[in-house]
């Protein structure tokens, strides 16, 4: 187990350092520097410029004094917003999104597990074919209309919540159905069809011809290898989260860090959106080396097989 | 006697027999229904209108739907049914181009990998789990900004960057059938490494690939209307239903059809699209042969 | 086991619901004001500011907080009109061309004293070329500030005129220290001086009948030199270094959602600001500033008013909506150095053809005034206002005129004419406008236009470098005098970008600068309108009105022509 989880590891650091390298290079290749858009600014500025954002040193001397500050974590000034740094920017944002993400993932696995569960064994009832049904709907609109219905219903009409910004857990509750309507939708129809893989299975037929209690053999039997799926993909489902924020972010007025991603980008920010990558990129690393990790507990044939 | 021997019932081919499982179906027939109804209509649709998709009647602006304009007219006082019917138009052939364009690539990438295995498919999928540690949806915005903004940087933006879904099943599809008897027959019998390519392994591995290009095709007009939405979108007067969706946005409490009729535009190609590829991967599967 | 899978999911949706009702109830107090009517007021002003250095700063989200922040000379007050500042009295000498401003007993947040070496400092601050500020320009009547701003940043040839060029093709820049010692000469020539702590002497370079005024705007605001020196790249972002002397200081400055100001005891006419805060919100959707209002979370929305829900706001909200005059022209730029783009008859063609009517009343909606000149209402001339005694230099949708320039230039009926490209920045609102000419052209004249969005700054970018055919643009005025419009089409100035040169126009541009007698200004710059709308180098499209959303409970606010939302006498009921 230690070896495997080593082994994760060191491949995670070496996904990091190369998605660090590629935006690096990707950016330096752009064209029209971070202060084309300038009004035309005298050469003798922009040496300054230049002089102190060490950027008229070897593009390699360059690349090596990023690496360095990346793991030092210093991403850099902002180019568009003087006097902020990249690590400001990421900070404040974060801890935002964090939250809008983070409760979001949680909701819809608290909520998306058990109802995909039921309606697993429930299969083909009532309460299987509303649920997937309700669930492929949500899944199927835009994340931006379902903005506009829920501030339209909820907020506007109905007045239970307020229409946007973030403070209090009220403002909270919008932006988090809006964003969690997505992968909780995912999630019922994956925990189902993977629930429903697994109850044809000869050890659950086993199981219950054994005269084992239905609740037993769905906990102790079923979960385990039903979840194997569903936990490789929180990974991927938090990256989903993290980009779709952007339009919630926007929309709810929220100053997290999808829209700054966005943001940056269109105004050239080029160290912004650098920084933002290799931000993402660790993070994102992270969370599957977590998610490999716990699949490995779950499921001891994963640590066996060496290929990836 | 010899007559009590024979197999009575004809032998059916896959084909035929998935289709037949298909046909059982009755959300994938409806689904396949909507989209066949969808395609004609977007095609044909605004050959049979009044108005034209560009023509404006600036004073008749944000009218709800009537007997003259079935959908209402948007800002600038054209005929929201049209412009919806000509969006579809545009999501379509975006989806239809980009879910081409990951075909291309990411069959020849994972059939490359696959069948070169070791070192070379080691160095390939490593490529690919890099790709995909950053969320590919930063790429395309990044690359819509870079190019022009317009249909073709859209479709090869989404195209470009989605392959990676592909390539991975196509490997594995790739890796599973490579080892099988009917390929070390053909091997035998002298086939090249291309006629092994595209006359034995990738027919037998087009069931997956047909589902998840099935599936593709949403997901690159969900992303569509994302840029749309974030000002990537075709350049007015063409528009393409996320086009219609984020202008429809603005005005959703004064003229909430014109949100309305393009959002339910989406859904329900999704929702058909979904039905299909279901039905598709019922039907494909070899596993439940019977 | 049925009933224990029904507890169990009834366990995890009673968790899930818990957990929100939980949320619910951590819900702080309700957000209805105390009893005694809370002092904030909450105003969105559309976006994060860049910065708020009032030297370098260029954008009106900027000039929104800086004018909560800081104070000139003068300010105006709310019919627009400058009153003393931090000035307390002044004379005007020599024919106009000395100012002497005795400045009050005033102070900065932080307690010192507002003394005329802040001025002097900070005036010479937004000239110095190294500071790149882009308004600058706004201190040229200052003798010397122009020579002193515009000192070679680069080595010139012998002639003393072209740049060298390096290897690269870029020039080749000088020493800092050389430039230091230019800029340090030429600086003391700046026609300001601080005759002592609290007098003030300003030389200009020619009588400027509006140059009181200019003195509240923010680019000639003065700066806390301690504050600005302590953090040269950062001190605009801080609340610590952020020190300015006006009726309100910043304490918090959240990006992307809030700027935080609340009132400043230190602000000499304290006792007539009767708020104790003002969150200035960032919000960029209109769609959710517009909602927010409505929603009784804003009480202005200085920037964000949904267009798209124009119509229903007039009926619904006919109290808050307020539809202000505003000193602004919407137009498209020619770029008249690409074909055929630079032929004057197909621009007037193009110009012609456009049904400006038809567009403020249905697609802006905002009862803006449809443009057939350049400089809009609310200048006051020589007698009664500039733009009604100049009036129409054209007719609106007149289509049988353009029609025939447009054959004349050897495109009848738009046949052979190449297809061209209209460039705007990002938003709903150009798009429909655009789309809505882009309609009439091709109906009225058979011309077919594309159009592009780009980001904005991509869209400043290409308009500096003269890389489109057709780009949106519009211009605010800075200050009421007609010069503030007419003097950017002069050859080569910084918010020309058309490639436009007449040198007939800036002679009587100069002319209009150098003239003491307020009729041979306004006569110059009458005809040198007259020759604009002949050369048509822009297409004017409309007149701007702002439109604003205020809630009934704030009173006492103003918003004067070139001036933000002034809160300083503001009050909630």
């Amino acid at each position: 187990m230690a070896r495997y989880i080593l082994q994760r590891v060191i491949t995670m650091l070496v996904v990091a350092w190369v998605v660090v390298t590629l935006t690096f290079f990707m950016m330096k290749a752009l064209p029209g520097g971070p202060f084309a858009s300038e009004k035309k600014l005298p050469e003798a500025i922009l040496k300054n410029i230049e002089r102190r954002y060490k950027l008229d040193r070897p593009i390699m001397e360059q690349y090596f004094d990023y690496l360095k500050n990346v793991v030092v974590w210093d991403l850099g000034p902002s180019f568009k917003y003087e006097g902020r740094t990249v690590n400001d920017v990421i900070n404040k944002g974060f801890s935002v999104s964090a939250k809008l993400g983070g409760l979001s993932i949680l909701v819809s696995l608290l909520l998306g597990v058990p109802i995909g569960v039921i309606a697993a064994m429930r299969h083909n009832g009532l309460i299987d074919r509303t649920v997937s049904g309700l669930a492929m709907l949500t899944a199927a609109a835009p994340s931006f209309v379902i903005s506009g219905l829920l501030q339209y219903f909820l907020a506007f009409k109905l007045k239970w919540f307020p229409p946007a910004t973030w403070g209090t857990p009220k403002h909270m509750i919008l932006p988090i159905l809006a964003l969690c309507s997505f992968s909780l939708a995912w999630l019922i129809k994956l925990t189902r069809s993977s629930m429903l893989e697994v109850t044809s299975q000869d050890y659950v037929r086993t199981a219950r011809a054994k005269g084992i209690p239905e609740f037993w053999v769905i906990f102790r039997h079923m979960l385990r290898n039903a979840l194997v799926p569903v936990i490789a993909s929180v990974a991927p489902l938090t990256a989903g989260v993290l980009v779709g924020s952007f339009i919630i972010e926007f929309i709810f007025a929220i100053p997290g860090i999808g829209r700054e991603f966005v943001i940056s980008i269109q105004n050239r920010d080029y160290t912004v959106t650098l920084g933002m990558t290799v931000f993402y990129g660790f993070l994102l690393t992270g969370f599957t080396l977590v998610g490999d990790i716990l699949t490995a507990f779950v499921d001891p044939r994963v640590r066996l097989d060496k290929e990836g | 006697m010899a007559a009590a021997e024979r197999i009575t019932t004809p032998p059916i081919s896959f084909l035929k027999d998935a289709w037949r499982r298909f046909k059982a179906n009755p959300m994938a027939l409806l689904g396949l229904a909507v989209l066949v109804f969808f395609v004609l209509a977007a095609f044909l649709g605004p050959y049979i209108a009044n108005h034209s998709y560009s023509d404006q009647s600036v004073i008749l602006h944000d009218k709800p739907p009537s007997g003259e304009y079935w959908f209402g007219t948007d800002a600038l006082g054209r005929d929201l049914f049209v412009r919806v019917l000509m969006g579809g138009r545009i999501s379509l052939a975006v989806a239809v181009y980009a879910g081409l364009l990951q075909l291309a690539v990411g069959v020849a990438y994972g059939a490359i990998a696959g069948l070169r295995g070791g070192r070379i498919d080691n160095f390939m999928m490593r490529i690919v789990d890099i790709m995909d540690t950053i969320p590919l949806t930063i790429y395309v915005i990044l690359l819509a900004v870079l190019l022009k903004p317009g249909l073709t940087s859209i479709f090869l933006a989404i195209g470009m960057v989605y392959w990676t879904g592909m390539a991975r099943l196509v490997r594995a599809s790739v890796l599973a059938l490579k080892e099988q008897e009917f390929m070390l027959a053909a091997r035998a019998l002298g086939a090249n490494r291309s006629r092994l390519v595209f006359r034995h392994l990738v027919p037998n591995a087009m069931a997956p690939i047909i589902v998840e290009l099935t599936f593709s095709i949403p997901r690159a007009i969900f992303t569509e209307s994302f840029l749309s939405f974030i000002g990537l979108g075709v350049s007015a007067p063409m528009a393409s239903w996320g086009v219609l969706a984020s202008e429809g946005f603005l005005g959703l409490r004064s003229y909430p059809w014109e949100l309305a009729f393009p959002a339910a535009a989406i859904i329900l190609t999704t929702l058909a699209f979904n039905f299909v590829g279901d039905g598709l991967r019922d039907a494909l599967d070899p596993k439940l042969r019977r | 086991m049925r009933r224990f899978l029904a507890g169990f999911l009834a366990v995890s949706m009673l968790a899930a619901v818990g957990c929100s009702t939980k949320k619910n109830e951590q819900t702080p107090a309700p957000s209805t004001p105390a009893p005694k009517k809370e002092q904030v007021i909450r105003m969105n002003i559309g976006t994060d500011p860049k910065t708020l250095d009032p030297a370098v700063s260029t954008g009106v989200p900027e000039a929104n907080v800086q004018l909560a922040l800081f104070e000139g000379l003068m300010r105006l007050d709310k019919d627009g009109k400058p009153v003393p500042g931090m000035a307390a009295s002044y004379e005007v000498k020599d024919n106009g061309l000395t100012y002497v401003f005795k400045l009050r007993d005033a102070k900065w947040s932080n307690g010192d004293a507002v003394t005329a070496e802040d001025f002097v400092y900070a005036w010479k601050r937004a000239v110095d070329p190294m500071l790149a500020s882009e308004y600058a320009y706004q201190l040229y009547y200052i003798k010397g500030a122009e020579k002193a701003n515009t000192i070679p940043m680069n080595e010139l040839e012998a002639d003393g005129k072209t740049e060298k060029v390096g290897a690269d093709k870029k020039p080749i820049a000088r020493k800092a220290e050389d430039i230091k010692k230019d800029w340090d000469a030429a600086a003391a020539q700046i026609g300001v001086k601080a005759l002592d702590a609290k007098t003030l002497e300003v030389k200009l370079e020619a009588p400027t009948p509006y140059f009181l005024s200019l003195t509240a705007f923010h680019t000639l605001y003065p700066v806390h030199k301690k504050s600005v020196e302590s953090a040269p790249q950062d001190w605009h972002r801080k609340p610590e270094t952020l020190i300015g002397n006006g009726p309100f200081k910043m304490t918090a400055w959240t990006p992307k959602d809030k700027v935080i100001a609340v009132k400043n005891p230190n602000y000499y006419d304290a006792a007539a600001v009767k708020l104790d805060k003002i969150e200035f919100y960032l919000i960029d959707s209109e769609a959710t500033a517009t909602q927010m209002f409505e929603a009784g979370q804003l009480d202005i929305v200085e920037s964000g008013v949904n267009n798209a829900e124009l119509d229903r706001l007039k009926k619904e909200k006919a109290n808050e909506l307020k539809i202000l005059p505003d000193l602004g022209l919407y137009y498209y730029r020619f770029n008249t150095t690409v074909a055929p783009m630079n032929d004057v008859k197909v621009r007037k063609a193009l110009t012609y053809a456009i049904d400006r009517k038809l567009i403020v009343e249905n697609v802006t909606k905002g009862g803006q005034k449809p443009a057939m000149s350049e400089v809009p209402n609310g200048i006051p001339d020589v007698t009664g206002d500039f733009r009604t005694n100049g009036k129409d230099f054209f007719t609106d949708n007149n289509v049988a005129e353009a029609k025939k320039l447009l054959a004349e230039a050897g495109f009848p009926d738009g046949k052979g004419f190449p297809k061209f490209t209209i460039m705007y920045n990002t938003s709903e609102g150009h798009k429909r406008i655009a789309e809505a000419i882009q309609e009439m052209w091709k109906k009225n004249l058979g011309v077919n236009v594309d159009l592009e969005n780009v980001e904005w700054q991509v869209y400043l970018d290409r308009q500096q470098n003269l890389d489109y055919q057709i780009s949106r643009a519009g211009w605010i005025g800075d200050y009421i005098d007609p010069m503030t419009f007419t003097d950017m089409w002069v050859t080569k100035g910084g918010n020309n970008q058309t490639g436009y040169s007449n040198p007939k126009y800036d002679a009587l541009i100069e002319t209009a600068k150098k003239a003491s007698d307020p009729a041979v200004r306004m006569k110059a710059m009458h005809d040198s309108e007259q020759m604009l709308m002949d050369d048509m180098p822009i297409l004017p499209i409309y007149h701007y009105v702002r439109v604003r959303l205020v809630s009934t409970k704030v009173k006492g606010w103003s918003e004067p022509l070139t001036s933000g939302m002034n809160l300083r006498e503001a009050s909630v009921e």
